[in-house]
């Protein structure tokens, strides 16, 4: 997956960006707070049509059809409202375009959702809404997975399981991007980071190199010292 | 529940047809022709118009609360009915044109008129006060009009009917009713049911739905105009009937797995209400038929506050 | 009797505060400026007035919808029926059939020092009649009045020893009472009242058709549920054994001078065969 000439900076910013996302690879999206994140995660979603193109396996995505986009991309956002207090299995099987129970328990399992597969969804902690929606998201077998902040709000436990469970996606074959708060997890759990700063990708390296010193102080404001983050 | 319903809303609609037996022998002793009128001229259609607006409101109710994700949202809620109702009012008492198919375009376009001012107002995945507030707005205006309407409409009359327009009634309906309504409730439904999938995934917000290959702006419109289209068709025929749209929808919600299935359960729900309520108004009170909208909201309000109080997420 | 009438346009028959009329004595001088304030007082002072001496009558007066006399009411000034709409006429005579408007109104006439003759709203043949003299004399014209009385007898006729049972219903199945003015009249037609003074509804009159329908005939072409109750399918799909005949409704709203030839015409067409 190819992503081209997407400038989210407004004022419009200096160069083109070109991002590649290949199969396989577990990318963490990070940035500040309204650096760009979810429009460019939306943007890659085609859910935007900004002044980029994004491709997908050289194809435009404005010129599939809607319903074989679906089935190859995936778009996790952010949020966890979900309008009816539908049974989880119900909710998940949202994801598919036609009736195919195996495939909702598959990924039920792949979250370690199964034991509240007929549970409705209003009843559920906030760690379970969150595996039940990832679910939702993978049950289809998409390409590309593009999730927006999935493990805000969870514990350490659910965060390492679900980075876990992404790695499986990606180890399987699919392109991962998923934006992250926490760097930490994002530099222990993904090939790659973008780094994206007022609107442009100012970095897509290995997370070591992405993560300098230099860097950390000019996006975030933040060094490492005695052992925690300390503001500069 | 879709089979007890259907059969309670056959057992309904044949005592629409039978009550009260009195006229009915009456007429048979005289002359079983006159009999035969009765049935079919006058309770015939009042039964179908019953039991087919019922079933509308119920249907485009659930409809509009998935699509809205908003528990609040019915066509008396969103100010469908009351523009309906105006439409009609302008077509029939200022313009004069009182065939049944000029009102019923009158209305229409009314109820399509209130429904796009609230989505312009309140626009996409309004919360639940805007969305209410803006309805309430657009019903109180088209109310306020359709009663200046016909104060100062050409028929002395005219004034007398503004209960007919706000609460409805099904009384003395005739088959050219049910011929006009009829279609535009019946494809008003099936623009609506064709959005049943839609609706589904409109549970997980708009960008999801679009995401996952649903046409969210094709999904709208259907709904819209689906809804625009019977409600007008039934405020143009039987005036504007409230709760049932909204009540009917709630009664369905705990008992189906989303919103999509929630529509014919609330079809067959709306239309066992009202034709339960068309049978309640033919016992007269001091002389009278009490308004459709009366019996429905006498039976629809304790009902909804019984669920607002015992349901801890209504 | 709320029911032919179009009783918002009568207000209140029952509170009339009776003025004493005007002493005709001494200068015998009939009013000059003659202003009528409701629609039943304006069908007395068209069919009564002399020409030139009606200088106002009410909106409804003027309207060929409500009175077939309005025809003789163009060019008259038309008024909303309030008494403060006239002030600037200088009327010196003012006829209502419903009071007029309280004691604001009475005050502002007294002030004015016109004189206001109530014509109340007939409950009777023989109160349909005093009307007519009343209004004659307050104008001035007993003669005239008198003329009237004697047309309007001619025109109902006796009333025949058999009466055949009938209904007589107005649009949304509006229904006069069975005794009353109205019923008193329909007997000068031939026609006994058999129910009323209530909505009638299509399904009882199907279940039990009246020997004759009267169908009171009144803004029928226009928007109201009322007039759309005159177009039923049902109406239509009556047994062809009953005679249906229509009446203008206009006549039956006041019951004052018009109704009499509305009788006349009721009677002709049931003894001619035509409907």
């Amino acid at each position: 997956m190819i992503l081209t000439g997407i400038n989210l900076s407004r004022p419009p910013g200096l160069a083109d960006a070109s991002v590649v996302a290949h199969p396989g690879a577990l990318i963490g999206l990070i940035g500040p707070n309204g650096a760009g994140k979810t429009t460019l995660l939306r943007a890659l979603a085609g859910l935007t049509a900004g002044p980029g193109i994004v491709t997908l396996d050289g194809t435009p995505l404005t010129a599939l059809p809607a319903a074989v986009r679906a089935q190859r991309l995936a778009w996790l956002p952010a949020g966890r409202e979900v309008g009816w207090p539908m049974r989880v299995d119900d909710l998940v099987a949202l994801g598919l375009s036609r009736n195919d129970p195996p495939a909702v328990d598959a990924a039920l399992a792949a979250v370690e959702a199964s034991a509240f597969a007929a549970r409705r969804f209003d009843t559920l902690s906030t760690g379970e809404a969150a595996r039940v929606l990832l679910a939702r998201a993978l049950v289809a077998k998409p390409q590309v997975l593009l999730l927006d902040e999935p493990v805000a709000n969870l514990d350490p436990f659910y965060r390492l399981a679900i980075m876990a469970c992404l790695r499986r996606v990606a180890d399987a074959g699919a392109a991962v991007v998923v934006a992250l708060h926490d760097l930490d997890l994002a530099r222990q759990s993904c090939d790659r980071l973008w780094l994206i700063d007022h609107g442009r990708i100012v970095a897509d390296d290995a997370p070591g190199a992405v993560l300098s010193p230099a860097r950390l102080a000019a996006v975030f404001g933040i060094a490492w010292s005695d052992g925690g983050w300390r503001q500069v | 529940m879709t089979l007890r319903l259907t059969l309670l809303a056959v057992l309904i609609g044949i005592a629409a047809l039978a009550l009260p037996l009195g006229p009915l022998l009456g007429a048979y002793a005289r002359d079983p022709d006159l009999a035969l009128t009765i049935l079919l001229q006058l309770r015939l259609p009042r039964a179908v118009l019953a039991l087919a607006i019922g079933g509308f409101l119920g249907l485009s109710g659930a409809a509009m609360q998935g699509l809205l994700r908003n528990p609040l949202a019915s066509p008396d809620v969103t100010g469908a009915s009351a523009g309906a109702a105006l439409g009609a009012v302008l077509v029939a008492y200022t313009l004069s044109q009182t065939s049944t198919l000029a009102l019923a375009a009158g209305a229409i376009v009314g109820a399509a008129i209130a429904l796009a001012v609230l989505l312009a107002l309140a626009g996409r995945g309004a919360t639940t006060a805007r969305l209410v507030l803006a309805g309430v707005a657009i019903a109180a205006l088209a109310g306020a009009l359709t009663s200046l309407a016909l104060s100062l409409a050409p028929s002395p009359y005219a004034i007398y009917d503004i209960l007919f327009w706000m609460m409805g009634s099904a009384a003395d309906r005739s088959l050219v009713h049910v011929a006009i309504a009829l279609p535009c409730i019946v494809v008003g439904s099936v623009l609506i049911v064709s959005a049943r999938r839609g609706l589904d995934a409109l549970t997980l917000g708009e960008e999801v739905a679009a995401s996952l290959g649903h046409d969210v702006a094709s999904l709208r419109l259907r709904i819209v105009a689906g809804t625009a289209l019977g409600v007008g068709a039934s405020v143009a025929v039987a005036g504007a009937i409230g709760f049932v749209g909204l009540v009917v929808p709630h009664l369905i919600r705990p008992r189906v797995a989303s919103p999509g299935a929630s529509l014919i359960p609330s079809a067959l729900g709306g239309a066992v209400l009202l034709a339960a309520a068309d049978l309640l108004v033919r016992v007269p009170v001091a002389g009278q038929e009490l308004k459709l909208g009366v019996v429905t909201a006498l039976i629809g309000a304790p009902f909804f506050l019984h669920l607002i109080v015992t349901d801890r997420q209504p | 009797m709320r029911i032919l009438a179009v009783s918002t346009l009568i207000a209140a028959a029952a509170s009339i505060t009776l003025v004493p009329l005007p002493q005709v004595g001494g200068a015998h001088a009939a009013p000059r400026r003659v202003a009528s304030l409701d629609l039943c007082s304006d069908e007395l002072a068209l069919t009564l007035a002399a020409p030139g001496q009606l200088v106002s009558v009410s909106r409804l007066g003027a309207d060929l919808r409500e009175t077939r006399l309005a025809a003789k009411a163009q060019g008259i000034h038309h008024n909303s029926g309030r008494i403060d709409s006239i002030t600037g006429l200088a009327p010196d005579l003012v006829l209502v059939s419903g009071g007029i408007a309280g004691s604001y109104g009475s005050e502002l006439a007294r002030r004015l020092g016109v004189t206001v003759v109530t014509l109340p709203y007939p409950r009777s043949i023989a109160d349909a009649r005093a009307n007519m003299r009343r209004a004659a004399a307050a104008l001035g014209r007993r003669a005239a009045g008198e003329a009237a009385i004697a047309r309007f007898d001619a025109a109902l006729g006796p009333v025949p020893s058999v009466l055949t049972p009938a209904l007589f219903v107005g649009g949304g199945g509006v229904t006069p009472g069975t005794d009353g003015l109205a019923a008193d009249l329909l007997q000068h037609a031939g026609l006994r009242q058999m129910t009323g003074g209530e909505t009638v509804r299509l399904e009882a009159l199907l279940a039990a058709p009246p020997q004759v329908l009267v169908l009171s005939r009144y803004h029928d072409g226009e928007g109201s549920m009322n007039a759309a109750w005159l177009r039923h399918l049902a109406l239509a799909a009556l047994p062809s054994t009953m005679r249906r005949v229509t009446t203008d409704g206009r006549a039956w709203t006041c019951m004052g001078p018009p109704v009499a030839d509305a009788v006349a015409r009721l009677r002709s067409s049931l003894s001619g065969g035509g409907a």
